[in-house]
């Protein structure tokens, strides 16, 4: 693909923008800031790639993909429900468990080699999935505390422990914040050619082995997700108490 | 017994309960009415510490409330709140929830004297209660407060939705916990009848502050 053609598709985006306006969703602008965001992040990455790329030393590996782990954490600080404190913490513990685990595991197996063409795609992918499921479960966390309080504190007044208390809504949840992964894996070929696959197929790779490499990856999401939302949500529930076991909301 | 030892909750600029004193002996039934607003519920928030005072300190048999683990503290003293709240499903997930607490078996024969005893034969434990009226769940949530006795219950408007019928038969089965297991009572009500049939002292809450205390019988 040249550089003419890139510059001719992006007068697609002319569609959404006067949409965005006529519809008056106020999303114009915003659509501009991510789109300028998305080519100055890119084009820095490519270059930052383009590098080191075949770097097996470990720590250039681990150094960029805990670049990534920090953005990552840092982008869930907005979703922090009020009452919890150190919310990027929280999300980098997060995210730092989930993702080591999953990649240990397939590195340990063999599935993934430890160089940075490699290891970088994989755990940008499972790092933003997770990233996107904290999110979610920060969300529905505010909500469900805030929405269902009396029935929390109905359940606090029979002499619940916080847990119990507020089980109902750690579950939801748990569930909104890791079905969209399991939705997407659901549809895998048959709506969705993933990203990474079709990257591989349309720079040579044969379809089976990149097949291969994808059923890899909708393991690493579905269990990176669900460990990344279970300890970002466990951590960040116990502040909806103080000391007393009373809402503090 | 429980003491409020110039108990003041402030949240923001304005005290909604300013320098509360009260005592209530083991086994009192004691009814509280006042305006809406005057800070009733407020008052049984605080003894069933789902708030804490911002000045002053309750007791419980001469300790206080902090020195009290707050599970212990809340199924001793239990509030039911002003809002019936169902829990889950059907009516055993509402009955079974204080055993859940417990970590003990539910007492199904209790559940099933409770549920005759409120009027609600007609349902079996696993009856759906998304559709209950307003008057069946509130007996229902007085029912799940019932399964284990406490020292203390305190009733926010209990039988604010129930007819005349029910209501009786909900004050004559929590009155029957007070004669025959001691069973103490505060009883939030608009009811100015129900307060002086039923109970042994009658406070009024004015604007934060109790305004006046009578002895009934
Ligand atoms: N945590 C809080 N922060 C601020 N204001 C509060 C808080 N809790 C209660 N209030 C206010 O305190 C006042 C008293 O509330 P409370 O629920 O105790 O009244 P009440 O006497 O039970 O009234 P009703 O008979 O209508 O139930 C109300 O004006 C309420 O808005
Ligand atoms: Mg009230």
């Amino acid at each position: 693909m040249s550089m003419t053609s890139l510059i001719f598709a992006s007068s697609l985006l002319i569609i959404p923008i006067i949409v965005s306006y006529k519809q008056q969703l106020d999303l114009s602008k915003d659509m501009i800031i991510s789109v300028l965001r998305a080519i100055i992040q890119l084009i820095i990455v490519g270059y930052i790639l383009t590098f080191v790329f075949e770097a097996r030393q470990p720590i250039i590996v681990i150094t960029l993909v805990f670049i990534i782990l920090i953005n990552a954490a840092l982008n869930t600080r907005k979703r922090v429900p009020n009452a919890v404190k150190h919310g990027f913490w929280i999300s980098l513990f997060a995210l730092v468990i989930s993702t080591s685990i999953t990649m240990t595991i397939l590195i340990l197996t063999g599935a993934l080699h430890f160089k940075v063409n490699e290891i970088i795609p994989v755990s940008g992918m499972v790092i933003s999935n997770a990233m996107i499921a904290i999110n979610i479960g920060y969300t529905n966390l505010e909500k469900a505390f805030t929405q269902q309080r009396m029935e929390i504190e109905a359940k606090l007044s029979l002499g619940a422990l916080p847990h119990l208390a507020s089980k109902t809504q750690i579950q939801d949840t748990m569930k909104m914040a890791v079905i969209p992964t399991i939705d997407s894996a659901k549809t895998l070929g048959i709506v969705a050619l993933p990203g990474m696959m079709s990257g591989l197929i349309i720079a040579g790779t044969p379809p089976l082995e990149a097949i291969r490499f994808q059923i890899m990856v909708t393991f690493m999401l579905l269990s990176a997700t669900m460990i990344a939302t279970m300890i970002a949500i466990f951590i960040s529930y116990k502040q909806f108490y103080n000391k007393r076991h009373q809402l503090n909301i | 017994m429980l003491e409020l030892k110039n108990i003041t909750f402030q949240p923001n600029s304005s005290p909604i309960l300013s320098h509360i004193n009260l005592t209530i002996n083991e086994g009192e039934t004691v009814s509280i009415i006042g305006p809406s607003g005057s800070g009733k519920s407020t008052l049984l928030r605080l003894m069933a510490d789902l708030i804490s005072p911002t000045d002053g300190q309750c007791y419980l048999n001469g300790e206080s409330y902090i020195n009290y683990k707050p599970e212990q503290l809340r199924q001793t003293i239990s509030y039911c709140p002003q809002t019936p709240i169902i829990f889950g499903e059907t009516i055993l997930d509402n009955v079974s929830f204080p055993a859940k607490v417990r970590k003990e078996k539910c007492d199904i024969k209790r559940a099933n004297y409770l549920l005759t005893a409120f009027n609600l034969s007609q349902y079996d434990l696993n009856t759906n209660v998304s559709r209950f009226s307003g008057g069946e769940k509130q007996r229902l949530a007085i029912i799940r407060q019932l399964m284990y006795v406490p020292k203390f219950l305190l009733l926010d408007e209990a039988t604010s939705a129930l007819d005349h019928h029910n209501q009786q038969l909900v004050e004559q089965e929590i009155f029957k916990c007070h004669k025959e297991k001691g069973l103490g009572i505060i009883w939030i009500t608009h009811d100015i009848k129900q307060s002086t049939r039923l109970f042994s002292r009658r406070l009024t809450i004015e604007k934060g502050k109790i305004s006046n205390e009578e002895v009934i019988k």
